[in-house]
């Protein structure tokens, strides 16, 4: 794709004392996150096909395609319909308060209605007829409303209804073909399916179309997780990769992956940020280096979500403002156990230097959390981020690899942004690690997710004569000196204390 | 016979410019009704390329399409018409006789080994 992309760029340099071939414009769709996902748009004068299984939300793309063309850039739209009857496709979309017969009503759409419902009242005694009327009924409405936008919805359910397919095949051409040629840009809405002979069709469309813009969707453990993948937007570029989408009550919304940086923020290694834990700054060398991306993994109740609170809380009171993601309790338990530690978040966050974002722990968009993160860090812009915890997102409904893409994403955002982060990780097996087995207590997912962080501190719990301890040390720490000393780590009257932890009674794994 | 103004056949066959499906959609209903008296027929020919309005009025998506208006309930078809059997069938109409028939399948089958 690329290679080609640049002798194509390689070319029009050398014609370019000539006429030049100018690429497709875009016609932005109006539809939020969208554009940004289609680099400013479908392209201009071309047909682009949305392609899903029932359900996926064909239909509302093209709705919204034409109502936000016709209120948001002046630009009239022709709905054609061979599903839904056009009294239905109003009634559905007003609830997100697309008034579509005020629309018809003032010139600003047409809809065709090629309802199938009547074919079903029609005998067809030979394959000798055309769709040519529905074709003319088409180019009737967009010349008469002058409309710069069409959207075919359901197209292929003609499929089902005709013995005569090539018929819908060549209007499907001709849509795609002579739509352009009236200044229009298309949307046509096609079912998915995996089934002979229906496949062909689809083949078909999704050859013949400029654009191909698939939508799916998965249930999850309470709700339905919506995503989209441009698979090709012919001339011009766009974002690969599959992106998340839902539906508010204003319409669509789509989740853009942040844009992957390559650019580092200027961060100086040698100036450190206290971890907010007095005695846990000279085991790091001195705190953490700016900019780093710290990694707590360890065992529930090992004092993740502390170390992370006590990080925010030296932030703010250095003047570094901070991010927490809650992922493991709600913002409001979050609240009270920093209160508990001293720290009160509430106040910080009306003086807007913490951020403070929850999400549901099950069915989470990774998108939209991604998105409400570098959001919140520019609102209050942040130096300090804590994510508690990435173990929670596998929890949700995610698997690994999701986790592992997710913390990748999450990681160049943090060292464009020279954000220093603090993100824990919950490891159930590490209960009961014994001291010599401490390297062999991690697990792959650890050691996939170590090339991602800069250090590592790990958390555990262990058995000393009659007590059991937390135990903390630093398994890494890139570009730095650090003690690779075992402590005993107490939690008390707000405060995290570290002491060596002595050779005297023997440790022992929690049994 | 004395006609019943009820029950004159009101045909209104749609069709999309002078393509060879309607040109033989038209030649099928002239063959087809070729036996009744010219007042038992009537005939409205529309053309959805010159009056797109007319194709919008009345849902047209396919064409050659025949409307049976009257007798009897509303009658759509779609196709060129081709099968005078079926089709005389579906509007009412008596069989051809035995003799004309077999002239008439030969040159179906010829037109359709040269489509």
């Amino acid at each position: 794709m690329v290679p080609s992309d640049e002798r194509r760029r390689a070319a029009n340099g050398r014609a370019s004392s000539r006429a030049r071939v100018a690429p497709p414009r875009k016609l932005p769709t109006g539809i939020r996150g969208l554009d940004n996902v289609l680099w400013g748009g479908l392209p201009e004068g071309r047909a682009t096909v949305v392609s899903g299984r029932p359900g996926t939300c064909k239909t509302i793309f093209c709705a919204e395609f034409l109502y936000r063309g016709a209120t948001e850039y002046g630009e009239p739209g022709v709905l054609v319909t061979f599903e839904e009857p056009p009294e239905n496709l109003i009634r559905n979309v007003a609830g997100f308060g697309w008034d579509l017969q005020a629309l018809v009503d003032e010139g600003r759409l047409a809809i065709v209605d090629a309802g199938i419902r009547q074919l079903a009242e029609t005998e067809e005694l030979d394959e000798g007829y055309t769709l040519a009327p529905v074709w003319v009924r088409i180019r009737h409405a967009v010349e008469t409303l002058g409309a710069r936008r069409v959207a075919v919805d359901a197209l292929s359910s003609v499929f089902d209804c005709l013995g005569n397919r090539g018929a819908v095949r060549k209007l499907f051409l001709k849509l795609c073909h002579e739509l352009g040629g009236l200044g229009v840009t298309t949307l046509v809405s096609a079912e998915e399916r995996g089934a002979y002979p229906y496949a062909r069709d689809a083949d078909i469309m999704q050859f013949v179309a400029d654009g191909l813009i698939e939508l799916e969707m998965r249930v999850a453990q309470q709700q339905i997780v919506r995503s989209l993948t441009v698979r090709k937007l012919r001339g011009v570029s766009y974002r690969s990769g599959a992106v998340d989408f839902e539906l508010d009550e204003h319409g669509v919304i789509v989740y853009p992956k942040i844009p992957i940086e390559r650019r580092m923020a200027r961060t100086g290694l040698r100036r450190r940020l206290s971890s907010g834990v007095p005695d846990l700054d000279p085991v790091l060398g001195g705190g953490i280096p700016e900019g780093h991306v710290m990694l707590v993994s360890g065992n529930t109740g090992t004092g993740k979500t502390l170390l992370g609170l006590h990080f925010v809380r030296a932030g703010l009171a250095a003047g570094e403002p901070a991010v927490v993601v809650a992922l493991e309790e709600s913002a409001e338990q979050l609240r009270r156990t920093a209160a508990a530690q001293g720290l009160a978040l509430k106040r910080h966050e009306r003086l807007g230097r913490l951020a403070l974002i929850d999400a549901p722990l099950i069915d989470v968009f990774t998108d939209k959390l991604l998105y409400d993160i570098v959001n919140a860090a520019q609102r209050v812009g942040a130096r300090r981020l804590v994510f508690d915890s990435l173990s929670s997102l596998e929890s949700a409904s995610m698997n690994r690899d999701d986790v592992r893409a997710f913390l990748s994403q999450l990681v160049e955002f943090t060292k464009a942004r020279g954000l220093t982060s603090m993100i824990s990780f919950l490891v159930p097996e590490m209960l009961g690690a014994e001291q010599g087995q401490l390297l062999a207590q991690l697990r792959v997912t650890d050691i996939r997710l170590s090339s991602l962080v800069d250090g590592i501190i790990l958390l555990r719990y262990v058995q000393q004569g009659s007590r059991i301890r937390r135990l903390l040390h630093v398994l890494k720490l890139r570009a730095s000196r650090h003690s690779t000393d075992i402590f005993a780590m107490t939690i008390g009257h707000g405060r995290i204390t570290l002491e060596p932890l002595g050779t005297g009674v023997p440790c022992q794994p929690i049994r | 016979m004395s006609e019943q103004p009820e029950q004159r056949l009101r045909l209104r066959l749609y069709v999309a410019g002078t393509t060879l499906p309607s040109q033989r959609a038209q030649a099928s209903l002239a063959a087809v009704t070729s036996d009744l008296p010219a007042a038992a027929v009537e005939l409205e020919v529309i053309d959805v390329i010159a009056d797109p309005q007319a194709a919008e009025r009345d849902n047209v998506i396919a064409a050659p399409l025949l409307v049976r208006l009257a007798p009897g309930p509303p009658l759509r078809v779609i196709g060129d018409l081709g099968d005078h059997d079926h089709l005389r069938a579906l509007l009412g109409l008596a069989p051809q006789d035995p003799a004309q028939k077999v002239c008439v399948e030969k040159s179906n089958s010829s037109a359709s080994s040269g489509s």
